[in-house]
């Protein structure tokens, strides 16, 4: 993946608009995922994830391919986010109460989404409290403990690429995921207290991905 | 220290898969006989479980129809012209909007000009047996101490900072520079002429 990104960037910077292209195809979900994990709007954070396409193609000359272009990339976008918030003063536009989760449907608004509304009602609502925990948990973060709790668990990158992407050094980066996870569970076992539900009980651990470049002494 | 105190730290790492071959070894054997430290572990798993859930789901109900396409068209609508485009549309705008300028400025420009290249071939007071006077550059500050007689034989170009036109003799073409501020004082760039 890393030599085909490569590949597409030398393209997109000679002019070739089509490498441009695969290349905002190939990473659109994954840069709305982070700015939206990050800024918790649907708006704003397609607008970012509009405006890193923009600042890579701005950029093209000027990455040396050093780094892999995702770790480019991903820099971009949370720094963006963290500008958007910092700019708003942690007044973020909530997404998930039921006033956001309004749509136009053809003209006509609805509370709940409309489609999943009339064939699932359930998984709606599951999709709703899913999205109110989220928020409750990603809320509670800093963004400096956003930004490593989502590189992590939503992008799967390593220590030493987090190290990159954020500019700090491997050691800030265990720091900042060992109090993020632990910030985290605190935020949602209170929320989930607050509902009235049980804390669910802990089940198996998914096995952790070996990852045979990240190997570190311990 | 006891065995859990001193592991805690190593979880998150066993987790995302950044210990050595032996520290893993070790944390595996004291997970098989530490409920707690198990627990702990699990709740690391389950925390980045929901968020990918939450994430995945939240993805799956954007529409991105049309988001490469507005990336593109904002990709081409920050790409420069090509020079001669951006050049034929510059002189057609400054022509258009300020051909009534250089009608003026042609008489109140000769205060403040910058001659360049071909001065030799510009017409002076010159009696015989007398050298040319070395060209003199005038910038917007002062004038040159003797202007020269210029006699415009046919005007290329006039715009809102420059002039280009031909003299009558020699085929000369001469590039004028010139101070707005000179010309207009007062008015600044932008302002309506």
């Amino acid at each position: 993946m890393d030599t085909d990104d490569l590949k597409l960037v030398r393209r997109a910077r000679r002019g070739d608009d089509e490498a441009f292209r695969m290349l905002v195809e190939r990473y659109k979900h994954r840069v709305y995922a982070i700015a939206f994990g990050m800024v918790r709007n649907r708006d704003t954070a397609l607008d970012i994830s509009q405006e890193a396409f923009l600042k890579v193609h701005r950029y093209l000359d000027t990455f040396q391919g050093n780094s892999s272009f995702y770790t480019w990339l991903y820099r971009l976008v949370v720094n963006l986010t963290i500008d958007h918030l910092r700019k708003e003063g942690r007044h973020e536009n909530l997404d998930y109460d039921d006033t956001a989760l309004r749509r136009e449907a053809d003209g006509a608004e609805a509370e709940i989404v409309p489609s999943t509304l009339h064939q699932n009602p359930q998984k709606a609502l599951e999709r709703k409290e899913m999205a109110e925990r989220l928020n409750k948990v990603i809320g509670s973060l800093s963004e400096k403990h956003r930004a490593v709790l989502l590189l992590r668990e939503v992008e799967g990158l390593s220590y030493e690429e987090m190290a990159r992407v954020l500019r700090i050094h491997k050691g800030t980066v265990m720091s900042r995921l060992f109090h993020a996870r632990r910030y985290a569970q605190l935020a949602l076992q209170q929320y989930l207290r607050e509902r009235g539900e049980p804390i669910p009980e802990p089940k198996e651990p998914e096995e952790a991905a070996v990852r045979a470049d990240s190997v570190s002494g311990a | 220290m006891s065995p859990c105190e001193d592991l805690r730290p190593l979880l998150d790492r066993f987790h995302d898969g950044e210990l050595s071959r032996r520290a893993r070894a070790r944390v595996e054997r004291h997970l098989a006989a530490c409920p707690a430290c198990m627990a702990e572990l699990s709740r690391i798993s389950a925390l980045g479980r929901e968020l990918r859930e939450a994430l995945e789901s939240e993805c799956r109900e954007v529409d991105f129809s049309g988001f490469t396409e507005r990336v593109m068209q904002g990709v081409s609508r920050e790409r420069p012209l090509p020079f001669g485009e951006r050049l034929r549309l510059w002189l057609g705008e400054t022509l258009r909007v300020y051909r009534p300028v250089w009608l003026v400025s042609a008489a109140a420009a000769a205060a403040a000009v910058l001659l360049i290249a071909l001065w030799p071939a510009v017409p002076t007071n010159e009696l015989p047996g007398e050298k040319a006077p070395p060209p003199t550059v005038a910038n917007g500050d002062s004038p040159p101490a003797e202007a020269p007689q210029v006699i415009i034989d046919r005007m290329e170009y006039a715009g809102e900072r420059s002039m280009i036109f031909s003299v009558s003799r020699n085929n000369t073409t001469v590039i004028w520079l010139y101070d707005m501020n000179r010309v207009h004082p007062g008015k600044s760039e932008g302002d309506e002429l």
